[in-house]
């Protein structure tokens, strides 16, 4: 066993004989250590295939080329097998030992789904204003040519060569606190060494050619010429066509393509050959890579041919010192035929609902409308939102009536070929579509309202988020100051009103704009006039009465209150190695600018989306805080989090590592309700839940690990949540100074205050209170009573508001402004000082 | 499964130990650690005390330079700016420090062995080489220098006498690192004998008993160990990684890290006796990312460093 173990381990050291002539001299004397970055299947990507697979795949090409193709005295390797699992202590310890000359850390990125790029790491930081590379000089140079050949090579854009400490703590500043590199590989090598992140494994189309062998010759080729550069040796020549082959009507890579030049051929990855290791649907991963190597330089012809399409051939020039690339997108041999309709099984329709056909390929869009009728006739108006996607009105069509829908074969496709359309998709061309379909009753039934919150029992805080869920959108222009009342003895809390739809359901939170009084009783009204998108309205006023309580928070610890972003903090679901029965095509982490904590402020919050795969039988998404171990909180604090629930009825929990480095978790939080909630884990009362290395027992400080999503089978597969400001408190009495609103802070009658500065240039603030909730509309005028300005037009909360004027563009001189609201207008005098 | 035959042979090689160890004071940590060599703009690292405990050798980030403080971490002085400090060692008088340096021309590292005196003086041992995969050991109670090039050993002349202290024993073995092997040798046959564990194994960071009859030694992408330097009575320690030896030999320090591919996020102090049976954690008490530690030749303070404030620090130990 030991000796099995180690087998693979010998070959680290080894320097390996040439097997075949060597083409490139000037690399004697010359060592380099390659270090596929992680481990095993650490950082894994999409469709089950980790970074650590895709490098080492990369590095032992490398090194295969500067062994095989240069005179390099030793290539030194930090990993050979994909089983070894090798801490970044020892990659650096031998690395040192060896003496090489330079060390290259090899990786790729994680992220979101739309990101992807090259990035180059070399150790540095800022000094005196100057950006320093770590001695021995090298990293800087080596990155500079590997960012231009690497992103050449992958035709992805790249965001540079950084010194790691000016990219990860900010290049903006005079001098780093610690003036030494960032990473481990950087700062512990004492050879010149860069870290290269080619692309994102995070990134769909990124992963779909990570998994193609010779993808990972072509980055490793890059590397190659890098090297050679670096040294000023002279690149050896070379015949390589690459490129990839689409489908010209919406651009899709194709598998099994054949692609040839002269009696060289290659065929694109297909599911068959490849993709069936990574996923169990044959249509779901695809590259289109072809990469055509030993071809002979010169002029020649590129002949792409697949089922299902019309061949092609194209002149191109293979050179010698570089890849020649050439994509190339086919066109479909098949007539285009209706893939869909938003007709369901039921065959029915509700008038308004919009009528959706989606064509296989790219329509001819006048075609189609000439060719389309509707029997009986109705009015209907036509909307693509792409030449295959076709909406069509249905607000005119009668109820509970029966209608034909006809696109007549006169319908082309988009391509030089102009099909004519296959409507009954027999695989032919030339005959009509056909659908008929019946629509529904009118809809007389108002929005039914649940789940109102706060409950009618005693609050345990006195910032609570008000929310009612509705079984269908809203008509939100008939919102109003009354749509949500929350008062204490006829004093009405102002705050603000937010609406989200979530699928065909909808939720209204209101947050009020000050602290409630502790220990009173509250009545929440919503009002009886909130109305579904037909003008149902709920009919009578739907009324709660809950008391508050005493405490409010004493202290608090910010964890994160996602303003910052996501980047070098929390990991993709998929880069923790504990998620699993997940479906990586819904699943990913962003931050969210639109759906965030009023309480806050906030401008951001973090958004998981989640997808199960219902076929397994465990589920776990670990959204991981990377290696951020602060801050640290004890366990006498009580951890919450504003979340955001889809009432999908799956779970989520916090997972914490304690003093010991053991992981603690609350129990699971079944995420039953809509719009935003806070969800606290008292830790010290709350029960604690053993995970991995854990005991259940909390020891020592604490610092947030994860938040942990898991699947209740029966629900929705799909869905997302939020979490924003995330704290570990420490509850106390709430102070009575805080209480009530001041009487001072609101006015009797609507006041006006000069503003300040004044004289001012180009900005000044401007004071207003209002007795109770209005609109208003604050407006500055020239002295000839010309209006040049409108500084706030809205709704505004009883008490007083400061608004900001921005005068750059006027010019000097004395100004109007003047308050418009529900209690009277006043009017008061600036000058602008330039 | 077949893993079986050999831990059987480990446990009856625990419980002969067993039989005949006598109970020895378990090391326990005494208060924080507390800083004891820190400059401002200055990341220091890799500890290591003089075998008198009179004097303390640091280098900082990349391996850069060398510096020696007195024992309580005052008055330091700059020994070399030259990139000497990864795997140095000091003589058994205190007052030199073994090392491998380099340069670069054209891209290229040169590298030679050097020996820096605490008086500030340093001798040039090799010429500078295109390639010197391999550190240099002292050998013969410090009169010669071995180095291992091309599988074979190199020796040359440290230019030191042999302490009047060492002149009456017998010849002192040295022990080195080859490419897949744990080597014993002797001066002046400059052979040397394979003591390895595993075949096919790489190994790192080996590190001889101050009683001069055990090696603890880590295995690349494996774990640590100890065995008698005959290569019998090998110990697994687990996951661990840069041991340094107490003066009784009869523990070991050395860290235990997490890392997440590009830094290290956590790391822990452990002090492992010998024969497998105790695992201390010596830092469970503090958030400092400890690395690197060295134990004090009276055995009362460990040193090490972390990467977070590039100090010093000591950590004392009771028994």
């Amino acid at each position: 066993m030991k000796s099995y173990l180690f087998t693979c381990i010998i070959a680290l050291l080894t320097t390996f004989q040439y097997a075949q002539a060597q083409t490139v001299t000037g690399l004697d004397g010359f060592s380099i250590f390659l270090d596929p970055g992680h481990s095993e299947t650490e950082n894994m990507g999409l469709y089950n295939y980790s970074e650590p697979e895709k490098v080492l795949r990369v590095g032992l090409a490398l090194r295969d080329m500067l062994l095989t193709q240069t005179d390099i005295d030793t290539v030194y390797m930090s990993r050979t097998s994909d089983s070894q699992q090798v801490p970044l202590t020892q990659r650096d310890d031998l690395a040192n030992a060896t003496g090489a000359d330079f060390y290259h850390s090899i990786h790729s990125n994680a992220g979101s789904n739309t990101q992807n790029n090259t990035l180059f790491l070399y150790g540095g930081w800022r000094s005196n204003g100057q950006t320093v590379e770590k001695t021995p000089n090298g990293g800087k140079d080596m990155g500079d040519i590997m960012e231009t050949e690497l992103t050449d090579a992958m035709r992805i854009p790249t965001i540079g060569n950084w010194a790691d400490r000016n990219f990860y703590q900010g290049s903006n500043v005079e001098n780093h606190s610690n003036q030494y590199p960032y990473l481990f590989v950087n700062r512990t090598t004492n050879m010149a060494s860069v870290l290269s992140e080619a692309g994102f494994h995070t990134n769909s189309i990124q992963q779909q050619r990570n998994l193609n062998a010779d993808w990972k010759r072509l980055e490793a080729q890059s590397f190659f010429w890098s090297i050679l550069e670096y040294l000023g040796v002279e690149r050896p020549p070379v015949g390589i066509a690459a490129g990839y082959i689409t489908n010209a009507d919406g651009a899709k890579t194709l598998n099994g393509i054949n692609v040839q030049v002269g009696d060289t051929t290659y065929v694109t990855d297909s599911y068959e050959s490849l993709f069936h290791k990574y996923s169990s649907e044959s249509d779901e991963l695809s590259n289109g890579f072809y990469y055509l190597d030993g071809l002979e330089n010169g002029p020649t012809q590129l002949i792409v041919s697949g089922e299902g399409f019309y061949p092609d051939t194209l002149d191109i020039n293979v050179i010698e010192d570089d890849f020649t690339f050439t994509d190339v997108a086919l066109v479909s041999s098949v007539p285009p035929f209706v893939a869909t309709t938003s007709v369901g099984e039921d065959n029915e329709i509700n008038p308004g609902e919009d009528l959706i056909i989606e064509f296989s390929r790219s329509m001819n869009r006048s075609s189609v409308e000439n060719a389309l009728s509707l029997s009986p006739g109705a009015d209907f108006s036509l909307t693509w939102t792409s030449n295959k996607k076709l909406i069509i009105s249905t607000a005119s069509f009668d109820f509970e009536s029966s209608y034909t829908l006809k696109i007549d074969s006169t319908a082309l496709d988009n391509s030089s070929y102009a099909h004519s359309l296959d409507g009954n998709g027999d695989g032919s061309q030339g005959d009509s579509f056909t659908l008929t379909f019946a629509t529904g009753p009118v809809d007389i039934i108002p929005p039914a309202i649940s789940d109102i919150r706060p409950t009618n029992t005693r609050l345990n805080e006195l910032w609570p988020i008000i929310s009612a869920t509705f079984d269908e959108p809203l008509d939100t222009t008939l919102f109003d100051e009354n749509t949500v009342d929350l008062s204490n003895s006829g004093y009405s809390v102002p705050g603000e009103i937010v609406y989200y739809n979530v699928g065909d359901r909808s939720v209204i939170n209101f947050f009020p704009s000050e602290r409630l009084a502790k220990s009173k009783n509250y009545t929440l009204t919503f009002s009886k006039s909130i109305s579904d998108t037909v003008g149902n309205s709920l009919g009578s006023d739907v009324a709660r009465t809950f008391p508050t309580g005493d405490q409010d928070i004493k202290n608090e610890t910010v964890v994160d209150d996602f303003e910052s972003g996501l980047t070098g903090t929390w990991w993709t679901p998929e880069q923790s190695g504990s998620t699993e029965g997940y479906d990586p095509e819904f699943t990913s982490v962003e931050i969210d600018n639109n759906i965030v904590n009023l309480f806050s402020e906030s401008t951001g919050a973090m958004r998981i989306n989640y997808g199960w795969d219902t076929d397994e039988t465990s589920h776990l998404i670990r959204e991981y805080r990377g290696s951020k171990t602060t801050p640290k909180f004890g366990t006498d604090r009580i951890l919450q989090v504003y979340v955001f629930g889809d009432g999908n009825g799956n779970k989520f929990r916090f997972m914490v590592r304690d003093g010991n480095g053991e992981l603690e978790g609350s129990t699971w939080y079944t995420v039953d309700w809509l719009g935003w909630k806070l969800v606290t884990w008292n830790m010290a009362e709350d029960e604690t839940v053993a995970w991995a290395n854990g005991n259940g027992t909390l020891n020592g400080n604490l610092y947030l690990d994860s938040f942990q999503l898991t699947y209740t089978p029966g629900q929705p597969a799909t869905g997302f949540i939020l979490f924003d400001d995330l704290k570990a408190v420490e509850m106390g009495l709430a102070t009575s100074t805080e209480e009530s609103p001041v009487a001072a802070d609101i006015p009797e009658e609507i006041e006006l205050k000069q503003n300040y500065p004044n004289p001012f240039n180009p900005t000044t603030n401007i004071s207003f209170g209002l007795p109770q909730k209005s609109r208003v509309a604050l407006k500055v005028f020239d002295m000839l009573g010309r209006e040049v300005a409108t500084v706030y037009n809205g709704v505004k909360t009883q008490g007083f508001h400061t608004v900001s004027f921005d005068a750059s563009n006027l010019s000097s001189g004395v100004y109007l402004y003047r308050i418009e609201t529900d209690f009277g207008v006043i009017s008061k005098k600036m000058t602008l000082l330039k | 499964m077949m893993k079986i035959s050999s831990t059987l042979f480990l446990l009856s090689i625990l419980s002969l130990q067993l039989s005949v160890f006598t109970a020895t004071a378990q090391p326990v940590p005494q208060g924080e650690p507390t800083k004891i060599i820190e400059e401002p703009d200055m990341v220091f690292m890799n500890p290591s005390w003089s075998p008198d405990g009179e004097k303390i050798a640091i280098t900082s980030a990349r391996y850069q330079g060398l510096w020696i403080t007195d024992e309580n971490g005052q008055n330091l002085r700059k020994v070399t700016d030259e990139e000497a400090g990864f795997g140095f060692s000091w003589s058994s008088d205190s007052e030199s420090i073994l090392t491998r340096v380099s340069e670069y021309q054209n891209r290229r590292r040169k590298l030679a062995v050097k020996i820096f005196h605490t008086d500030g003086s340093a001798d040039q041992i090799t010429e500078y080489r295109d390639e010197m995969p391999a550190l240099p050991t002292w050998a013969d109670f410090d009169q010669q220098v071995v180095l291992i090039n091309e599988g074979e050993v190199e020796a040359f002349d440290s230019q030191k006498e042999v302490p009047a202290a060492m002149k009456q024993k017998t010849r002192q073995p040295f022990y080195v690192l080859k490419t897949d092997q744990i080597a014993k040798g002797m001066v002046p046959e400059n052979s040397t004998e394979n003591i390895s564990p595993f075949q096919d194994a790489t190994y790192l960071n080996l590190q001889v008993s101050p009683d001069g009859r055990k090696l603890a030694f880590e295995v690349y992408g494996g774990n640590l160990y100890v065995m008698n330097i005959d290569g019998t009575g090998l110990m697994d320690l687990g996951k661990a990684n840069r041991p340094k030896w107490a003066p009784d030999s009869k523990y070991i320090v050395a860290m235990v890290t997490e890392d997440d591919g590009h830094n290290i996020t956590k790391s822990d102090l452990y002090a492992l006796s010998v024969d497998g049976t105790n695992r201390i954690n010596l830092t469970s008490s503090t958030d400092l990312i400890a690395m690197n530690p060295d134990w004090s030749p009276n055995g009362q303070q460990i040193l090490f460093d972390t990467s977070q404030d590039g100090a010093i620090y000591v950590l004392n130990i009771a028994y």
